[in-house]
């Protein structure tokens, strides 16, 4: 398949001034970046163990599970893997900064991993190293249960780097290596949108100790919750961003698309029937919105939708075998949608075990991989342009 | 088969080796060792999350868990408590070793974490490391979810040997390790039979039903406690613990009764031991606290 890159002449511009304002990248040569890229390509790949896509500046980059880490590589147009660095560690994740890109982990930060300490690595597009620094030292090595100290990416908004680690919402700015936010993480789901991180907040003073939710028949009693947004180190009430949600509905919100999603996508209506509904959406430029569904009702005839969730939280759902729909932020607020052409023979459900897939796209370029159930580990993946 | 593994002993070791043979009086550094003990002593102390208490010579040693592993402390005859040793890693456990103890872990093996190892160390009457060794090493960062975890058990201090049990860490589990602190030599061969001076650690495996009153709706069942040398421990009233070894039940213990007290309530976890000379113990009304008492024997 392949595809027609949009406004590549802004990209390449854009690129040019990205790496200048990168300047003081390290003693290193860097390694030469990106090739001259094609307004089109398509290209596949193989890798083992993948565990993390970003679509990049004319690349992508990839996480590999690599023993006790992560392998990060760059993967250029043609499909070629190039292996940048390996990161020991837990937790690994990156996301997309200035034409370069930023990864997070966990990892030993003393002699015979006395102490841990959450790292972040700062690449190039050449994946030269911009900046490497790391914060919240404490005592205790790692363990691989996920039971302890986890790290948790959230994004990276105005050289800020944001992350949960233990329990405590960090922000790190990469360009000065200070710590410029540190909280504990609240109750509600938090989402890194527009303005900064958000929380969802419980008002209802009724809220906390109510007995759960309703049985069959009856309605699951309303709660009043408002968004509330980190400002200088304070949760602010978002004016007019108070609604009624149901428990559920808060417990099960995630972030979606540069919105903050409270519905659950799909519901049992009375009479055995299951239908998709519409996801009751909240965003700092359009409030409360009604977005979706973006999933398909259950069947018994029809695996249920893979899904992966991209860069500025997106969410891809892998509808039928090549079609990939991405929800996005996009011009119409949270949660837009549009339809991409994937390769059918990579991108496929099979009636049977769910595959495993990871996705990411941006304006111009789209890249994933699925594991099939059969061959466990081994990633089949592809990279390409995105029509305009 | 008989092998040695990654044996790190400290370089005081060949001194202090000898004072930690029981018998063997003395103590590798006079400043910091405990002051004496009167013949007749009790005095209470409060801890955090407490693991584990072991009863020593004229001091008490307390298992403490923190944020990143768990904290060793000796606690002397007025209640004070010195930490000793602060140690990373999970499935943290003591016993007696001649007049200090062994602990063992099971910790990041690198300085990436990419193993995971049981280790087991000798601390002295002072609190002092004098030997350590590593008894396991598998590959991975420690693991430890849904009660499958990677641990490593004291099962006893045969003479100047100390008898130990790892689970999930190698291929084959579980596994004996046998180690002699005085050279370092380990071995996992099959444990020869236990001479006259055998002493078991209290067993992370206790039956507590066998030392309950039968179920009953109007009271809560007995706290019950493992102690060295297959001693077990029952709060059997307010302030009143009694023991036993094996299932023989000896004599009662008066402890503080503002302490030591079992409300209509969930079972408290009491943590109990006794020596020669010194009783111990914690129990934890309220999580996190652990209140602690220790008196002569």
């Amino acid at each position: 398949m392949s595809g027609r890159c949009r406004a590549a002449l802004g990209l390449s511009v854009g690129v040019l001034v990205l790496v200048a304002g990168c300047s003081g990248s390290g003693d290193d040569e860097p390694e030469p970046a990106a090739r001259d890229v094609p307004a089109e390509f398509s290209a596949t790949f193989e890798v083992d163990s993948p565990s993390q896509v970003v679509a990049g500046n004319d690349q992508a980059w990839l996480l590999t599970a690599e023993g006790s880490g992560v392998t990060l590589s760059r993967i250029d147009s043609t499909g070629g893997v190039d292996e940048v660095v390996r990161l020991p560690g837990q937790g690994a994740a990156m996301a997309p900064y200035r034409d370069g890109v930023v990864v997070t982990r966990l990892a030993c930060a003393a002699e015979e991993c006395e102490e841990t300490a959450v790292k972040v690595l700062v690449l190039d597009a050449a994946g030269a190293t911009v900046a490497e620094d790391e914060f919240a030292r404490e005592f205790g090595g790692l363990d691989s249960s996920g039971e302890g100290r986890g790290v948790q990416l959230m994004g990276v908004q105005d050289d800020v780097v944001w992350l949960d680690a233990g329990g405590q919402l960090i922000g790190h700015d990469v360009t000065t290596g200070r710590t410029v936010a540190e909280v504990p993480s609240p109750q509600g789901m938090t989402c890194l949108l527009e303005g900064g991180l958000h929380t969802f907040v419980p008002l209802d003073g009724e809220y906390f100790g109510h007995p759960g939710i309703s049985y069959a028949g009856v309605p699951d009693p309303q709660y009043e919750f408002e968004f509330h947004r980190l400002v200088d180190g304070s949760w602010t009430p978002v004016p007019d961003s108070r609604r009624l949600l149901t428990d559920v509905q808060f417990q099960l919100a995630t972030c979606t698309g540069g919105g903050v999603g409270t519905n659950t996508a799909r519901v049992y209506v009375e009479g055995a029937e299951f239908e998709a509904v519409t996801s009751v959406v909240w965003s700092p430029s359009s409030g409360w919105v009604e977005r979706g569904p973006y999933l398909a009702p259950p069947s018994l005839t029809v695996a249920p939708e893979p899904t992966a969730t991209g860069q500025g939280d997106q969410l891809f759902v892998l509808q039928r075998a090549g079609v990939m729909r991405r929800w996005f932020a996009g011009p119409d607020g949270p949660m837009s949608s549009e339809i991409l052409e994937v390769p059918a023979d990579i991108f496929v459900q099979p009636f049977g075990p769910s595959v495993w897939m990871l996705f990411d796209a941006n304006s111009s370029l789209a890249v994933g991989c699925v594991e099939q159930s059969e061959v466990p580990g081994v990633g089949e993946c592809w990279i390409g342009s995105v029509d305009e | 088969m008989s092998h040695r593994g990654a044996r790190r002993l400290v370089p005081v070791l060949s001194v202090c080796a000898i004072v930690l043979v029981p018998g063997c009086g003395g103590g590798g550094d006079d400043e910091a060792a405990p002051p004496s003990a009167p013949s007749e002593f009790a005095a209470v102390f409060d801890v955090e999350r407490p693991l584990g208490v072991v009863a020593g010579v004229d001091q008490a040693w307390v298992l403490t868990e923190v944020d990143g592993g768990a904290a060793v402390s000796r606690v002397d005859h007025t209640g004070e408590r010195t930490e000793v040793a602060r140690l990373t890693g999970q499935s943290h456990e003591m016993a007696p070793y001649g007049d200090g103890v062994v602990v063992v872990r099971v910790t990041c093996g690198g300085d990436d974490c990419e193993d995971t190892v049981a280790e087991a160390r000798v601390l002295d009457r002072a609190g002092e490391l004098v030997a350590e060794e590593e008894i396991a090493r598998g590959e991975g960062a420690p693991y430890c979810e849904s009660g499958t975890c990677d641990t490593v058990d004291i099962l006893g201090v045969n003479g100047d040997v100390v008898w130990l049990e790892t689970h999930d860490i190698l291929p084959a589990s579980p596994v004996f390790v046998s180690w002699d602190p005085t050279t370092g030599r380990t071995s996992s061969d099959q444990p020869e039979d236990r001479g006259a001076d055998w002493h078991p650690a209290p067993s992370r495996r206790l039956d507590y039903d066998r030392y309950q009153r039968p179920r009953n709706l109007e009271f809560a069942p007995e706290p019950v406690a493992a102690g060295q040398d297959d001693q077990v421990f029952v709060l059997e009233s307010d302030g009143v613990i009694r023991r036993y070894v094996g299932f023989v039940a000896q004599e009662t213990i008066d402890v503080p009764a503002d302490l030591f007290f079992q409300p209509f309530d969930s079972t408290r976890l009491l943590l109990f031991d006794m020596g020669p000379s010194v009783a111990v113990g914690c129990i934890q009304q309220e999580y996190p606290a652990g209140a602690c008492w220790l008196g002569s024997s």
